[in-house]
């Protein structure tokens, strides 16, 4: 069961590289089942983005490109949140010897 | 012969009852036969497979021991190199590629232990998806329902197994995709510890996630192909520098001293009744179990999905650039996004999966495995974008590695056990174990068969295979 991530209103929780992602309105957290997707990804993001990359995003792609950014921005959300020690060191690959 | 199981083919061969000749040529009339109606194989390898079955005769006319798989027919997804053949992933730009140098790693594994390599298999676009529902190549349809999906991205693997056209596949699995097609098609299939198999010569999908292994219709045919697969490679720099560690001859102790962790919370929240049910089924077959509540269940899946979205975007990013139409079109979506996402997700992803790692492993202290649902729900149909889950509708495609990714974060071993249902298609259950005991999960699924809960005959509509020649 999806517990609600408390946004009201017009936030913005992380800004990336100078480009805010915004998220308006409640949502719900995107691994649930009950997962509504309102974070919104807005143009100016892709276009930022698009250009740092070298990767162009055709306007036919756009819906679609967006629709998988807000999905893993909430997931994101989750994890961000999340209160884990400083010291924490991430595993970029796993050795399970 | 369909019903065959892969000892049997190669007992039977060594004994020279029949040749790997005859089981071959079975095979290959059996995908003439059966193929058009389920889109399993992609390719066959007629020539090879006739000269490597008849070197397996002329060896046992010598005199000599054969291997262990000697004349056991098997396919692979086409994601695996086969020496000579443009190795596809599912994938139509890679019609231009230069054909494979050499076999995978697997593949020649597979050969010193006798086996006969028979053909490729369908799966999703480069392995990004849960499906197989492939624009390029078609759907692959699950044997025991053929409007409903055979499940993914080892789907054409798991349905050749399902369907008896061998006894024995490959697939790769990096959320699930070994594990959603064996839950979907009724079937065992064994992900096996991340690293403990080499992937070298499987092309890659998630650098951090991706791992190799079997489908099979019994605990034993997986566990003695997976011996066959096991040894170290120092060509896939996560492939463990570990002796072999064969499983086959534990079968024998099954459940005996297993401690049973049931799976509840977040495992028993996103399952539709029958998955429950089906994991009740199990727990039937062992004595004693307790509930385990694994923490931020919701948050290791959101850290599988960040960093596979990230990773799993690399290695494409110059067709991204330069030739974006050649992907299919949810797949490019997909890849352009995890092309776009902040290093920090990723960063976070990874720091989360080591604090979930910690958690879980601390919980092996109290249980030998831990048993969930494979899926949410029994097949789809072909073509369904949503499902309902406990009054909710639900995308598919994003929705059927619930219970698999969390376990992929981390790395386990993980093996599921086909629950049949009369009149129904099948579904089953997910073992996992601490990393490196594929035997505990094996023994748990040996358990589950000899109670006779958990059984993977060939699918009905394909068990006659008359008049084959």
């Amino acid at each position: 069961m999806g517990s609600r991530v408390p946004l009201t209103g017009l936030q913005a929780p992380h800004t990336v590289i100078g480009i805010n992602v915004w998220h308006i309105g409640n949502c719900l957290k995107p691994t649930s089942r009950r997962a509504t997707f309102v974070t919104k990804i807005d143009d100016t993001y892709l276009d930022s983005l698009s250009r740092a990359t070298n990767i162009h995003v055709a306007q036919h792609n756009r819906d679609g490109v967006r629709a998988q950014l807000e999905r893993l921005a909430q997931m994101a959300d989750l994890i961000m949140e999340f209160p884990l020690r400083e010291t924490e060191e991430p595993i970029t690959k796993l050795h399970h010897e | 012969m369909s019903d065959c199981s892969a000892t049997e083919i190669a007992r039977s061969v060594a004994a020279g009852e029949r040749s790997a000749e005859a089981y071959a040529d079975d095979t290959l009339a059996r995908i003439r036969q059966h193929n058009p109606s389920i889109n399993a194989v992609t390719a066959v390898t007629e020539d090879r497979a006739l000269a490597e079955a008849r070197d397996i005769d002329a060896r046992r006319l010598r005199g000599e021991a054969l291997p262990p798989l000697a004349g056991v027919p098997y396919v692979v997804k086409n994601l695996y190199d086969i020496e000579g053949l443009v190795t596809l992933a599912g994938s139509a730009m890679r019609h231009k590629s230069d054909p494979a140098a050499e076999d995978a790693i697997l593949i020649q594994n597979l050969k010193k232990a006798g086996a006969i390599l028979i053909g490729t298999t369908n799966m999703d676009e480069f392995a990004c998806g849960f499906t197989t529902e492939n624009s390029h190549y078609g759907a692959t349809r699950n044997p025991h329902d053929t409007d409903r999906i055979a499940g993914g991205s080892s789907g054409g693997s798991a349905a050749a197994v399902s369907a008896g056209i061998t006894p024995l596949s490959l697939g790769s699995d990096t959320n699930g995709s070994i594990r959603v097609p064996a839950s979907l098609t009724g079937i065992f299939g064994l992900k096996p510890t991340f690293g403990r198999l080499s992937r070298r010569g499987a092309f890659p999908f998630v650098a951090s996630l991706d791992t190799v292994g079997p489908f099979a219709r019994s605990v034993a045919d997986l566990a003695l192909c997976y011996d066959a697969l096991q040894g170290p490679d120092k060509g896939d720099p996560i492939c463990a520098e570990r002796p072999d560690e064969p499983v086959l001859p534990l079968l024998s102790l099954a459940g005996e001293g297993l401690r049973v962790g049931v799976l509840t919370g977040y495992f028993e929240e996103n399952v539709e009744v029958v998955a429950l049910a089906a994991r009740d089924i199990a727990l039937d077959a062992f004595k004693e179990t307790r509930p385990v509540r694994l923490p931020e269940v919701e948050r290791a899946r959101a850290s599988a999905s960040i960093i596979t979205a990230s990773e799993g975007s690399m290695p494409h990013l110059d067709a991204l650039r330069t030739h974006p139409q050649d992907f299919d079109a949810l797949t490019l979506d997909r890849f352009l996004a995890g092309a776009l996402i902040p290093a920090t997700w990723v960063h976070q992803a990874q720091r989360f999966r080591h604090w979930f790692l910690r958690q879980v492993l601390e919980i092996f202290n109290e249980v030998d495995i831990l048993i969930s649902a494979a899926t949410p729900w029994p097949a789809t149909l072909i073509g369904q974008k949503e499902e309902g889950l406990n009054g909710d509708k639900l995308i598919v495609a994003r929705s059927l590695g619930f219970l698999t990714q969390p376990f992929s974060l981390i790395g386990l071993p993980a093996v599921v056990a086909p629950i049949p249902r009369e009149g129904a298609p099948p579904i089953g259950v997910q073992i996992v174990a601490a990393p490196r005991r594929e035997d505990l999960v094996l023994r748990a699924a040996s358990q589950l068969e000899q109670a006779g809960l958990s059984h993977a005959p060939v699918a009905a509509a394909f068990q006659q295979s008359e008049d084959l020649h």
